[in-house]
C-alpha cells in the first residue's frame, strides 16, 4: 500500500486535519525562534515589566520585562527538543529491544520483559530526581529521564505489533529464503509495525511535552537564562495573583501544543489501523 | 488464584530488591565518597572524617548495603544528615499528605473518567459522545500543575472557598486538613479522568464488536443489557493495565502540584533533601515511591487475574 | 404457513449492494441450506432474518416472520449460532451462567439449574462443564455450548451460520449429526448457511444458492445436487468431487528424502522451579518420499501434521532422528540442514493472505528465495522469476504491484511461483487450497499436477481433505497423536482402512 493513499486518506480525517495545521504552526514557531525572534529574550527592561497585550507586545512582558511572545516561540523550541529528543532515546533503545525479544523469544525476552516491567516503576519524575541529585538540574536530565521512561513503551509497542507478524506464512517464507531473524526484523517487521511505532511516537511527544513541563516547573529540567513552557510557569507563579496571565498564556500553549500532536496521533492510528475504521465485517 | 498470588509475590520481592540495589548503587557507591559530596568542596577533613564514620562508610558496600535493608524491614532508615530526625519519622509525616492525595485522586478520577467512557461507548458518534471526547481530549493536553493554579486562582482567590495552599496536620483539625487537599486531588483527578474515560471508551467500542455480544444480542438481550451484562466486564480489562501505568504518572503529579499549594509532601522532603545534599533521605524516598508504584502494579495484577479466569489458569498476563 | 417468508430482500452499506433481492421461505420443521461462497451475502440474509444487521446496513424488501407479536424474537422463537466458536462466547463467565442468562429472558420462572443441567445433556457434553470457563474447553465443545444457548429459549427456527467451519472433520460431523438431531427432536425448523455443499447435503431439504449477492439457483437438495441446472451451481459441485490426476508421462524415481525416527516434544509453558512437563508431539516418525512422487498427509487436528510438515521443510528441528534428502544428511547428531539442501527445496503455505508481506510488491517477495543462491548473476535471476511466473500462468507485469491488487486464487499461484524459482526437487504443500473458494481449486489443483508431470517435483500435499487428497496423492500416511499409524497406496489406505483413526476421518466425510 502507497505511502502516498495512506497520508491521503489521513488527509480526509478532521481531527488528523486540525492535528497536522496545530502541529506544523507550532513546529513552525519553533523553528523561526532558532534564528529570529521578534525581541532578544536576554535582555532584562524593569521598567516595562508585566506590560499587558500591545501592539509592540503581542502578548505583553514579563517579571524582567522581556517580550513574552519571543519567550513563548523560544520556550516552545526547547520543550519540543527534550520532547523530540526523549522520543528517539526511547525509540533508539527501545524499538531493537522489543523486536529482538519478538525475534528470539527465550530467555532473552523473558530478560527484556522484566527490564520493561522495571523501568516503568521508575517514572520519569523519579529518574529526573536521582539524576538531578548527582549532577544538578538542566534540561539535559529532564531529557534523558524522559527518555528512559519512553524505552520500555517503545519496546512494548514493537514486540507486540511484531509477534503477531512473527506467525505469518512470509516470514516462514522469508526462513525458507535463509534470511536470518535479524535480516527478518529489519526487511518484514520493522516496515509493518513502523506505523505503529509513528503512532506512539506523535503520542510520547505529547506526553514529553507535558513532562519537560512538570519537570522544569520543579526545578528539575530547563534552567535560567534559558526557557521553556515549563520554566516560565515557574517564573510566572510567585506573580500570578497579581498577574495570572503570565502563567495562563504558556500554559494555553502547552495545551494546545499538547493537543495538536494528540489529534495528529488519533488521525493516523484511525488511518492507519484498519480495525478502529471497520464499519461492520462479516 | 493462590498460585498466581504466590507467583507474582516472588516477582514483586525480586523487582523490589534489584530496585532497592540500583538506588542504592546510584546515590552510594556512584558519588565516590558520599561523605565528600553530602558536605561538599569546602568541607573540612575532620568534618568529612567524622561524617564517614556516622554513615558506615568504614564498612564494605555490600554490608551497607545489607545494612539498609535490614533497616527498611525493621523501619529503621537512618538519621537525616540535614534535619538530624530519624527518616522514618519524616516520612511517616509526609505521607499523611502524599498518601491521601495520590489515592483520593486514583479514586476520584475513576469514579468520574468510567462512567463518562461507558456512556460516551454506548453513545457512540452522538452529540455527547463527540462533546465529552471533546473535553477528553482537552483535559488530556492540560498540565495538572497549570490547571491546580487556575483552581486556586477561581476557587481560591476569587471565591474563597477553600485555602489557597499550605496544610494543618490531620490531628489539629481533620476537617481544614482534608479541605485542603480538595483542590489538589480535583487538579490531579481531572487529567487522568479524561485519560480514564477515553481508554475506556476506545476499549468498549472495541468489545461492542465482538462475536460474544452478538450471541448476547441473539440470546435476546437488548443492546445496553449485552454492553451492561458482557461488555463492561472484558472492556474493563486493558483499562485495569492502564489504571496501573497512570498511578505512577499520578505519583509523578503529587510530586509537582504539593508545589502549587505548598502542601508538606513526600516531593518537598525530597527537593530540600536535593539541595541539602541530604542522600539519606533521598534513597529512602526515591525507595518508597517506587515500591508504591510497584505495589499498585501487584495489586492491578491480582485484580486482573480476578476478572479475567484465563489469567488465574494461565499464570500470567501475556504482555503486549 | 410458512415460519418465514423473505421477499426480494436487499441489503447494501451506503451505495454498495450486497445482497440482491432474495427470496425464500422456511416452513416449520423444515430444513433449509444456503451456499455460497465467501462475500456472497448469506451471513447478512442471515443476521437480517433475526433482525441483527447493523444500522448503517440498509434494507430493502419484506421479512415475514410467523411468530406472536410484542415477544422477543431473538432467543425465544429463533436461536442462532456463529462460525467462530473461539469468540462467541463471554470469555469471564462460566458457560453454565451463560445458557442460564437465555433462560431468565425467556422462561422465567423454572428451575434454571435444572434445566441448564439438561440442556448440557442434550448437546451430548458431561455436566461438569456448566462451572467451566470457555477457555476450558475444545472448539468443539464451545459450539456445543453455543448450541445450547441458542435452544434454551426453545425457538422454533435455528438459524447456523457455518457453525461448524473452523472445526475439524471429525469435530465437524459430530456437530452436524447433532444439530440434525436436535432439529428433529423439537420438530425446529434450520436455516443453515455454509460454504460447504457436502454439509449441506448432510443436513438440508432445500438448498439455496447465492453468487455474489444473487440467488442462482433454488429447489430440493437432491434435485439441486443430482440436476444442477446453473453453471455455478455446476462449478461448485464438480469442485466438490475433485477430478483425479496420476502421472502419465514420467514415472516415480528413487528415494529423495527418508526420515528415520524423528522425535520432537514441546515444553510447555510454567514456572521455572516447577517440574517440566511436555507434550509429545512427535514420536518416532520413519517415512520416504520418492522423486515426482505426491505424498499425501492427513490426520485430525493436532495429531502432529503440521509440526512433522515444518520439520521437512526445515522451519524446525527435531530432537531426535536424521533426515536424509538430496543426498544430504542432517539432524540432531549430524548438524543443521545445510544451504544446499534448503535450496532443493520449497513449501507453499496455507493462506494466500498471509503469504505475501503486504509492504513489498510481488518482485521483492519472488526474489527473496533466490538469496540462497548468490553465485546467480542478474540476468539468470530475472529468468529465472519470469520462468516461474509462466510456469503457473501469470505474466512478468504483475510482479510491480503489491499483494492487495491480488485475488485469492491468483496469490495462491503466485506462492507456487515463489516456491518454484528454485526450481526444487520437494515442495511442501500445507493445505494449499483449503483457504481458497471452491470454485477456484480445481484450477489450482491442476496447476500443481501439471507442475509435477512436466518438471518431476515431489510434493507432501498436507490436507484435512480426503477427498483432494485421494485425487492427487500417490501414496498417504495417516497419522494420530504424534505417530504415522496407516501408510500405503491411498485407494488401499481409503478402502481398506487397518486404522481406528482412519476409518473415524473417513465417516466423517461429507460426500455430495
Amino acid at each position: 500500500m502507497a505511502e502516498q493513499s495512506t497520508f491521503a486518506r489521513a488527509l480526509s480525517h478532521p481531527s488528523f486535519r486540525v492535528g497536522l495545521l496545530g502541529s506544523f504552526i507550532f513546529i513552525l514557531l519553533a523553528l523561526i525562534s532558532v534564528v529570529w525572534t521578534p525581541y532578544a529574550t536576554d535582555i532584562v527592561d524593569i521598567p516595562n515589566r508585566f506590560g499587558s497585550f500591545s501592539a509592540s507586545n503581542w502578548l505583553g512582558t514579563d517579571y524582567l520585562g522581556r517580550d513574552q511572545f519571543s519567550l513563548l516561540m523560544v520556550g516552545i523550541a526547547s520543550s519540543l527538543k527534550v520532547a523530540l529528543l526523549a522520543v528517539a532515546i526511547g525509540a533508539l533503545v527501545g524499538v531493537p529491544l522489543g523486536l529482538m525479544a519478538a525475534a528470539q523469544r527465550g530467555w532473552l525476552e523473558a530478560i527484556i520483559l522484566r527490564f520493561n516491567d522495571f523501568i516503568f516503576a521508575f517514572p520519569a519524575i523519579i529518574s529526573a530526581i536521582i539524576i538531578t541529585t548527582l549532577f544538578g538540574p538542566s534540561a539535559i536530565n529532564a531529557m534523558v529521564a524522559i527518555g528512559i521512561f519512553n524505552i520500555p513503551v517503545f519496546a512494548r509497542v514493537a514486540r507486540g505489533g511484531a509477534l503477531s507478524l512473527w506467525t505469518l506464512e512470509y516470514v516462514d517464507a522469508a526462513k525458507l529464503s535463509g534470511l536470518t531473524s535479524a535480516q527478518i526484523s529489519l526487511r518484514h517487521i520493522l516496515p509493518n509495525v513502523a506505523s505503529l511505532l509513528i503512532v506512539q511516537a506523535t503520542i510520547q511527544l505529547s506526553l514529553g511535552v507535558l513532562a519537560e513541563a512538570g519537570l522544569s516547573y520543579i526545578g528539575l529540567g530547563t534552567q535560567p537564562p534559558d526557557t521553556s513552557l515549563g520554566l516560565m510557569l515557574k517564573e510566572a507563579q510567585s506573580f500570578f495573583f497579581g498577574f495570572p496571565m503570565q502563567a495562563i498564556i504558556p500554559g494555553l500553549a502547552i495545551v494546545l501544543f499538547v493537543i495538536s500532536f494528540n489529534l495528529l496521533g488519533d488521525g493516523l492510528r484511525d488511518t492507519l489501523d484498519p480495525k478502529l475504521t471497520r464499519v461492520s465485517t462479516l | 488464584m493462590i498460585g498466581f498470588a504466590a507467583k507474582r509475590i516472588f516477582g514483586v520481592a525480586v523487582t523490589l530488591l534489584v530496585a532497592a540495589a540500583i538506588i542504592f548503587f546510584l546515590l552510594d557507591i556512584l558519588p565516590g565518597d558520599p561523605a565528600r559530596f553530602m558536605l561538599g568542596i569546602n568541607a573540612t577533613d575532620d568534618a568529612v572524617a567524622a561524617l564517614r564514620t556516622e554513615l558506615g562508610l568504614d564498612q564494605s558496600a555490600f554490608n551497607r548495603f545489607f545494612i539498609w535493608l535490614f533497616g527498611l524491614f525493621q523501619g529503621d532508615l537512618g538519621i537525616s544528615f540535614s534535619q538530624r530526625m530519624p527518616v522514618t519519622q519524616l516520612m511517616a509525616e509526609r505521607l499523611q499528605v502524599s498518601l491521601p492525595l495520590a489515592l483520593g485522586a486514583l479514586t476520584l478520577s475513576t469514579l468520574i473518567g468510567l462512567p463518562i467512557g461507558i456512556i460516551a461507548a454506548q453513545n457512540r458518534g452522538k452529540l455527547g459522545d463527540t462533546l465529552a471526547m471533546i473535553l477528553a481530549q482537552v483535559g488530556i493536553a492540560i498540565p495538572n500543575f497549570w490547571f491546580a493554579m487556575l483552581l486556586v486562582l477561581a476557587f481560591a482567590v476569587t471565591w474563597r472557598i477553600f485555602p489557597p495552599g499550605g496544610f494543618v496536620p490531620w490531628s489539629d483539625d481533620p476537617l481544614l486538613a482534608a479541605r485542603s487537599l480538595v483542590l489538589p486531588i480535583i487538579a490531579l483527578a481531572l487529567p487522568q479522568a479524561a485519560i480514564l474515560a477515553r481508554v475506556m471508551r476506545t476499549s468498549l467500542v472495541d468489545v461492542m464488536q465482538a462475536d460474544f455480544i452478538r450471541t448476547a444480542r441473539a440470546k435476546g438481550l437488548t443492546q445496553s443489557q449485552a454492553i451492561w451484562r458482557h461488555g463492561v466486564r472484558n472492556a474493563l480489562l486493558p483499562v485495569l493495565t492502564i489504571m496501573g501505568l497512570q498511578f505512577a504518572f499520578l505519583i509523578a503529579g503529587t510530586i509537582i502540584v504539593e508545589n502549587v499549594f505548598y502542601l508538606p509532601g513526600l516531593g518537598r522532603l525530597i527537593f530540600s533533601a536535593i539541595s541539602a545534599r541530604d542522600l539519606i533521605v533521598v534513597r529512602s524516598a526515591i525507595l518508597v515511591l517506587v515500591a508504591m508504584v510497584i505495589l499498585v502494579m501487584f495489586i492491578v495484577d491480582l485484580a486482573y487475574a480476578f476478572v479475567d479466569p484465563r489469567i488465574r489458569a494461565g499464570g500470567g498476563r501475556s504482555d503486549g | 404457513m410458512s415460519l418465514v417468508e423473505v421477499k426480494d430482500l436487499s441489503i447494501s452499506f451506503g451505495d454498495h449492494a450486497v445482497v440482491h433481492a432474495i427470496s425464500l421461505s422456511i416452513d416449520p420443521g423444515q430444513r433449509v441450506g444456503v451456499v455460497g461462497e465467501s462475500g456472497s451475502g448469506k451471513s447478512l440474509t442471515a443476521l437480517s432474518i433475526i433482525d441483527l444487521l447493523p444500522e448503517s446496513d440498509k434494507t430493502k424488501g419484506d421479512i415475514v416472520r410467523n411468530v406472536p407479536t410484542g415477544e422477543s424474537l431473538r432467543g425465544k422463537h429463533i436461536g442462532m449460532v456463529f462460525q467462530e466458536p473461539m469468540t462467541a462466547l463471554n470469555p469471564l463467565m462460566k458457560v453454565g451462567d451463560q445458557i442460564r442468562e437465555a433462560l431468565e429472558l425467556h422462561l422465567p420462572g423454572i428451575d434454571f439449574v435444572a434445566r441448564v443441567a439438561e440442556l448440557i445433556e442434550e448437546v451430548e457434553l458431561p455436566p461438569s462443564v456448566a462451572n467451566r470457563y470457555p477457555h476450558e474447553l475444545s472448539g468443539g465443545q464451545r459450539q456445543r455450548i453455543g448450541l445450547a444457548i441458542a435452544l434454551a429459549g426453545e425457538p422454533e427456527l435455528l438459524i447456523a451460520d457455518e457453525p461448524t467451519s473452523a472445526l475439524d472433520m471429525i469435530t465437524q460431523a459430530q456437530i452436524i449429526a447433532l444439530i440434525k438431531r436436535v432439529c428433529k427432536a423439537h420438530n425446529m425448523a434450520l436455516l443453515f448457511i455454509s460454504h460447504d455443499l457436502g454439509a449441506v447435503a448432510a443436513l438440508c431439504d432445500f438448498v439455496h444458492v447465492l453468487e455474489r449477492g444473487k440467488q442462482v439457483e433454488s429447489g430440493t437438495t437432491s434435485s439441486v445436487l443430482k440436476s444442477p441446472q446453473q453453471a455455478y451451481t455446476k462449478r461448485l459441485i464438480a469442485a466438490a468431487k475433485p477430478t483425479r490426476r496420476r502421472l502419465t508421462t514420467r514415472t516415480i524415481g528413487p528415494p529423495l528424502l527418508e526420515l528415520d525416527g524423528i522425535s520432537k516434544r514441546f515444553k510447555l509453558p510454567g514456572p521455572i522451579w516447577a517440574k517440566k512437563s511436555y507434550v509429545q508431539a512427535l514420536s518416532d516418525i520413519s517415512l520416504t518420499i520418492r522423486e515426482a512422487e505426491c505424498v499425501g498427509l492427513v490426520g485430525p487436528s493436532g495429531c502432529g501434521k503440521t509440526t512433522l510438515s515444518r520439520i521437512i521443510a526445515g522451519l524446525q528441528t527435531a530432537q531426535r532422528g536424521t533426515i536424509q534428502f538430496d543426498g544430504h544428511a542432517y539432524g540432531r547428531k549430524l548438524g543443521e540442514m545445510p544451504r544446499a539442501a534448503r535450496r532443493e527445496l520449497s513449501m507453499v503455505f496455507q493462506d494466500p493472505f498471509g503469504s505475501f508481506d503486504p509492504r513489498l510488491n510481488m518482485a521483492q517477495s519472488l526474489y527473496e528465495p533466490l538469496n540462497l543462491m548468490p553465485e546467480l548473476d542478474h540476468a539468470e535471476r530475472r529468468e529465472r522469476v519470469h520462468m516461474a511466473l509462466e510456469r503457473v500462468g501469470l505474466t512478468p507485469e504483475m510482479l510491480k504491484r503489491h499483494p492487495h491488487a491480488f485475488s485469492g486464487g491468483q496469490r495462491q499461484r503466485l506462492a507456487i511461483a515463489r516456491a518454484l524459482v528454485l526450481r526444487p526437487k520437494l515442495v511442501v504443500l500445507d493445505e494449499p487450497v483449503s483457504a481458497l473458494d471452491v470454485s477456484i481449486r480445481g484450477d489450482v489443483l491442476e496447476l500443481l499436477a501439471d507442475l509435477r508431470e512436466n518438471f518431476g517435483i515431489a510434493y507432501l500435499f498436507v490436507s484435512h481433505d480426503l477427498d483432494v487428497v485421494r485425487a492427487v496423492a500417490d501414496r498417504v500416511l495417516v497419522m494420530d497423536k504424534g505417530k504415522i499409524v496407516e501408510q500405503g497406496d491411498v485407494d488401499t489406505v481409503f478402502d481398506a482402512p487397518q486404522a481406528e483413526i482412519t476409518q473415524r476421518l473417513l465417516d466423517a466425510r461429507l460426500g455430495v
